[in-house]
């Protein structure tokens, strides 16, 4: 039902507003996946990355890192001399792993919503030793451009894009081509992650939907180098499945063996095998998206 | 034969021989098999409608002689961890069970020697008594055997009897694969060999009752063994005709004897694909959902499933192994209808029922699903007492 759109998927070229919602409809959704691993090959061939992440939820410093290549920290700091004295306590404990961290949405609600204040705040958090913001969440700005300025004025990457609740496939278009604008006129993104962090207790997203989101993602934003899953949030089987509809990415892996399954078990191992299962070759990268393996 | 050869003659309505799955398996790209298990559920099922079950899934003992070593669910005999369930306990779950649309107990367990053919006979007598219009479906291949080891009767004589007492039809559990070789590692071949598991679907079939099938892939089995039970499965179909239906799940590991990893969410996907082609004279193929969670369970409809499987209202086996999902009447429905089609009721001969339940009347939701024993009590329920044991643990415990 959509082989006319394949060679444009193979060209890797973006697709339009029209197309992405013809694909969005479409009921074969083996066809979509077909038209999303096509763009997902013409950008990456057969490889597919990941990023081991040492994820700090409060405020407890890590103290065995294991294989990370990035320490987020997850939480919503009260200030930010707060949110500095926590970059400082996570970069010093972290050695040369860089670090990551916090929301721009509760970064801008920190300073009341003022750009000039933001700028100031990621200088700050910079000087601390934060390299980068962990979460962009485009669904919370509807002029995401001017935020990103801000914040790399300051010093701070902002090199993955995110989502934090979209429950409806229009809701999830928005956002997609939003990023795809963002990546246009900005340039800053080197990922983007599709796939909302947060999701309705009573009606939570379906399979469907979710890798529906992928692929339309992976065809509309054809300027963001990677598209990516979050192995913990959405579990290893969908974000498996989800290279077979155009992730190349699958986003924090966790850094050590938090359930101790033993050696077989590993995400270090697991990772591998289930990348390797999905008919790609799977290498490890930094949070920079170099590939280290 | 190559991929495009075969493809085609999937696409002529050709029947894949065994060579041509192999191949088929190991090199044709995913959306080639979910495109064409896609087309072959689509033939087979044109009116676009998705069926589930509402049923319970009971477990009325725990305890187990058989020690398959995939099994996190079985206790041996003596265990103070042991359970078997009253009638009044199983009544209560019936009660339950339609109070929220149900018409059915999926009932099975461990091999229990304490547990001797009378007590499945008063209990099938009472339960059809009390519930005229409910079904029960029941007893898996290796339990029969094992009823007819512990009877002295042979176990097309013990499907009579349990026939007669109120069997309704039989569930497809301890299939496993059915290729000996597989057997014997998993410790499953003496509870029952691959023909001996066929045998008693003959029986079954020849008897007048529709029976499942399953698949638990993903231990040690190769590829060509998986390909051996689904073909031995097909077999059997192509002489009896009396399968409704197939269910493959995965090895779930967590706590199990034998260790190691989940097969992948891609590799379900293929093998469920895989096995609507082969099983080219099944009508029906299950998600398995509480294996693979509700999203790959939904993405199932698009490789070749055309049903959800059951409400299940309880599980306590794939829990034991580390899988823990839930999807009540809402659920289901909502995945079904997400996907595209049209959600119905069914009873265990895939008749349908109807619309869904909670559209016609209130039902509470249902969070997680219900376990033996809401308080995790052990041990044998009191009317046991009146049946003979056969363990010296059991005869301890009945003196
Ligand atoms: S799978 Fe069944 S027969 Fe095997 S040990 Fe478990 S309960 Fe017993």
């Amino acid at each position: 039902m959509l082989q006319d759109l394949e060679s444009k998927a193979s060209s890797g070229e973006s697709f339009s507003h029209e197309e992405a919602e013809r694909v969005l409809a479409c009921a074969d959704l083996v066809s979509v996946g077909t038209l999303g691993e096509l763009a997902r090959r013409a950008r990456h061939g057969d490889v597919v990355t990941y990023g081991h992440v040492f994820e700090v939820a409060g405020d407890a410093v890590p103290s065995e890192l294991g294989d990370a290549r990035e320490v987020r920290i997850t939480s919503r700091p009260v200030s930010v001399a707060a949110g500095c004295a926590l970059v400082r306590a996570v970069v010093a404990a972290s050695g040369d792993i860089p670090v990551t961290g916090f929301s721009a949405t509760d970064l801008l609600d920190l300073v009341g919503g003022d750009h000039l204040a933001l700028a100031e705040a990621a200088r700050e958090l910079c000087a601390a030793g934060l390299t980068g913001v962990a979460y962009f969440p485009v669904d919370r700005f509807e002029e995401p451009a001017e935020l990103v300025r801000a914040l790399r004025h300051g010093g701070l990457e902002v090199s993955r894009a995110s989502v934090d609740r979209a429950s409806t496939l229009a809701a999830r278009l928005v956002c997609i081509e939003r990023v795809a604008a963002l990546q246009r006129e900005v340039g800053a993104l080197l990922a983007f992650a599709p796939l909302p962090r947060f999701d309705e207790i009573e009606t939570p997203s379906t399979g469907y939907d979710d890798v529906r989101t992928i692929a339309v993602a992976r065809l509309v934003c054809g300027e963001v180098p990677s598209l990516q899953v979050d192995w913990v949030l959405y579990g290893p089987k969908l974000a498996q499945v989800a290279i077979a509809y155009g992730a190349n990415d699958i986003d924090n892996v966790p850094a050590t063996d938090p359930l101790g399954l033993g050696p077989r078990r590993s995400p270090r191992i697991d990772i591998v095998r289930q990348i390797s299962a999905a008919f790609a070759t799977p290498s490890a990268r930094n949070s920079r998206f170099e590939r280290v393996s | 034969m190559t991929v495009v050869a075969i493809a085609d003659k999937l696409h002529a309505g050709g029947r894949l021989t065994r060579d041509e799955a192999l191949e088929f398996y190991l090199h044709a790209p995913t959306s080639l098999l979910g495109g064409l298990a896609d087309q072959a559920r689509a033939h087979r099922h044109p009116e676009g409608v998705v069926t589930y079950i509402i049923d319970r899934n009971v477990n009325y003992t725990n305890v187990c002689v058989a020690r398959c070593k995939f099994c996190a669910f079985y206790r041996p005999v003596g265990s103070a961890e042991g359970y078997t369930l009253g009638f009044d306990e199983i009544f209560r779950k019936i009660d339950q069970t339609i109070a929220l649309g149900g018409g059915q107990l999926l009932l099975q367990g461990g091999h229990n020697p304490d547990v001797p053919l009378e007590w499945y006979e008063d209990l099938f007598r009472q339960v059809k008594r009390r519930y005229p219009e409910f079904r029960l479906h029941a007893l898996s291949p290796p339990e029969v055997i094992h009823i007819s080891r512990l009877s002295g009767l042979m176990t097309a004589q013990v499907i009579d009897r349990l026939i007669a007492a109120g069997l309704d039809s039989v569930p497809g559990g301890g299939a496993e694969i059915l290729v000996d070789r597989v057997r014997k590692i998993l410790n499953c071949y003496t509870k029952a060999t691959a023909d001996e598991w066929l045998g008693v679907m003959r029986e079954a079939h020849r008897a007048g009752l529709r029976t499942t099938a399953t698949m638990m892939y993903g231990t040690v089995e190769t590829v060509e063994e998986r390909l051996e039970h689904l073909f031995r499965l097909r077999d059997l179909q192509d002489e009896t005709g009396g399968f409704t239906a197939f269910i493959a799940w995965s090895y779930q590991p967590a706590h199990t004897e034998l260790g190691g990893t989940e097969a992948t969410g891609i590799d379900y996907l293929r093998t469920l694909a895989l096995s609507r082609l082969v099983l080219d004279n099944f009508d029906n193929l299950q998600s398995s959902w509480v294996t693979q969670g509700g999203k790959v369970g939904q993405l199932s409809l698009a490789y070749g499933a055309n049903d959800m499987g059951s409400v299940m209202i309880e599980e306590n086996v794939v829990r034991a192994a580390g899988a823990q999902y839930c999807m009540d009447e809402f659920e289901v429905v909502r995945n079904i209808e997400g996907a595209g089609f049209v959600a119905r009721r069914r009873n265990m001969h895939y008749d349908v029922l109807g619309a869904p339940v909670f559209r016609e009347r209130d039902v509470p939701r249902m969070r997680e699903l219900a376990v033996a024993r809401d308080d995790g009590r052990a041990g044998e329920a009191p009317d046991l007492r009146d049946y003979e044991a056969r363990s010296a643990a059991g005869k301890r415990a009945r003196q």
